[in-house]
């Protein structure tokens, strides 16, 4: 019986030490009891391979032992989606920009490989992974403290008429472009016309010259005006007829990938902004000169990933209004215009 | 329409047939038993429950009081030996007066529905 006194022995190890004999005890004589009534039925002993099946069935001691123990969650089922929506928004607004600003610099500033040979460039990664750890711990430990107040105070389970939460509006139409949005998309592209066309200017920093680089103030001069022209006509159209159709899904499509594309152009270009500060020593002049530009391209990397996040809506709504239009369900105004 | 997956139908029928579980240990346990015999004696009236469900069920009811043990010597082992307590008795009734309920309601809502298709 060495093999059963191993698998219980196995057992007893994951089993609370208050209960471990009791439980143990039962447990052994409930197994010894089956195996001598299948050494009865059979008239001999148990083989090796058979008790092994036999506590196979049973399952793995982990498993036998987690039977008995109590379940236990840090995070309890009502509070796991706010814990889950803290952890995602960390993730993404915390974690990956730090990513993607550790990757910008390794991608595109000499000067900090320069400062980082060799496998010290990955070094930065072992921060990252620290912060992880820290955020995801203070989150849940927030999320837990949260959870034990609200349970302790009795707030969650308070309720009496006169607490009523708005109604949920009626389902959304998909195909109905948020006013609100547009509406800000077209005070964002006002301002930036205004000051790209210098109605607006920065305030002037006396003993500093900033400027546009060439291929930002001749080459895509025009390009970029325009686009944000175009910009604020489809947000215009958008608040005055907010039912997406086709054919200006299609225009909102075709915006946002010459954004992209005039993007990814100028990320690929050299600086896109000259310095230059007549009392200051050259390399102090390179040096804040490096940051503005890697500022400025953080920024730029900043549309182009809010560009492709467009475009998949664009794409997600082009395909949602053909769905619409195929199941006929699509009000005559609609299909009017698709 | 698609048919229902074979695994939805087991979840379903462990799940009803875990809500009677307790009534049934409950009534095995009118006379005392230890854990493997109430096992084989479940079994036998169709109620089978494996190891893992039943011994922790039995440490449950035990701690709430509706079941008394005693660990007792029986050919040359050691066992534990369960019975319903006072209270487990009075409990047992209250259930059982439940169950009948349920199954009432449950010939009227389903009974009614079948007869009337039929």
């Amino acid at each position: 019986m060495e093999l059963l006194d191993r698998y219980l022995a196995a057992v007893r190890f994951w089993l609370p030490k208050g209960q471990r004999q009791d439980i143990l005890a039962e447990l052994t004589d409930d197994i010894r009891a089956e195996v001598e009534d299948r050494e009865s039925g059979l008239g001999r002993k148990l083989t090796d391979a058979e008790l092994t099946e036999l506590l196979q069935r049973r399952g793995s001691p982990y498993r036998v032992a987690c039977r008995y123990l109590p379940q236990r969650t840090v995070i309890g089922p009502a509070f796991f989606p706010v814990y889950l929506l803290i952890l995602k928004a960390i993730g993404l607004f915390y974690l990956l920009p730090w990513l993607a600003a550790w990757l910008f610099m390794v991608a595109f500033l000499p000067s900090y490989r320069a400062a980082h040979p060799g496998w010290e460039v990955l070094l930065p990664l072992v921060e990252l992974v620290q912060r992880a750890v820290n955020a995801f711990a203070f989150a849940t430990a927030g999320v837990w403290l949260a959870q034990r107040s609200a349970e302790r105070t009795g707030i969650v389970d308070r309720w009496d008429r006169t607490w009523n939460p708005v109604l949920p509006a009626e389902s959304k139409d998909p195909l109905r472009a948020n006013r609100g949005e547009w509406m800000g998309q077209i005070f964002g592209d006002l301002v930036f016309v205004l000051y790209w066309v210098s109605v607006f200017r920065l305030p002037a920093i006396p003993d500093l010259r900033l400027e546009f680089a060439p291929i930002l103030a001749h080459t895509f001069y025009w390009p970029v005006l325009i686009l944000a022209l175009a910009s604020a006509a489809l947000s215009i159209w958008n608040v005055v007829r907010p039912r997406w159709t086709r054919r200006r899904l299609f225009v909102w499509l075709g915006i946002e990938i010459v954004e992209i594309a005039q993007m990814a152009i100028l990320l690929s270009a050299g600086p896109l902004v000259l310095l230059a500060i007549p009392q200051a020593t050259p390399d102090k002049v390179e040096l804040l000169a490096g940051w503005v530009n890697f500022a400025v391209r953080l920024m730029l990397v900043g549309i182009l990933v809010v560009a492709a996040v467009d475009v998949f809506r664009a794409v997600r709504l082009l395909f949602k209004l053909r769905s619409t239009a195929a199941a006929g369900a699509a009000p005559a105004a609609v299909r009017r215009a698709v | 329409m698609a048919p229902i997956a074979p695994d939805i139908f087991e979840n379903l029928r462990m799940e009803l047939r875990r809500g009677c579980l307790v009534l049934a240990v409950l009534g095995e346990l009118g006379e005392e038993q230890y854990g493997y015999t109430l096992r084989k004696a479940l079994a036998a009236r169709g109620m089978e429950i494996d190891e893992g469900t039943l011994y922790p069920l039995l440490r449950r009811l035990e701690a709430q009081g509706v079941l008394v043990s005693e660990w007792r010597e029986e050919e040359k082992r050691n066992k534990r030996f369960y019975r319903l307590s006072k209270d487990g008795r009075q409990l047992l009734e209250q259930l059982l007066t439940e169950w009948k309920s349920i199954d009432a309601s449950l010939e009227g809502i389903v009974g009614r529905k079948r007869h009337g298709a039929a």
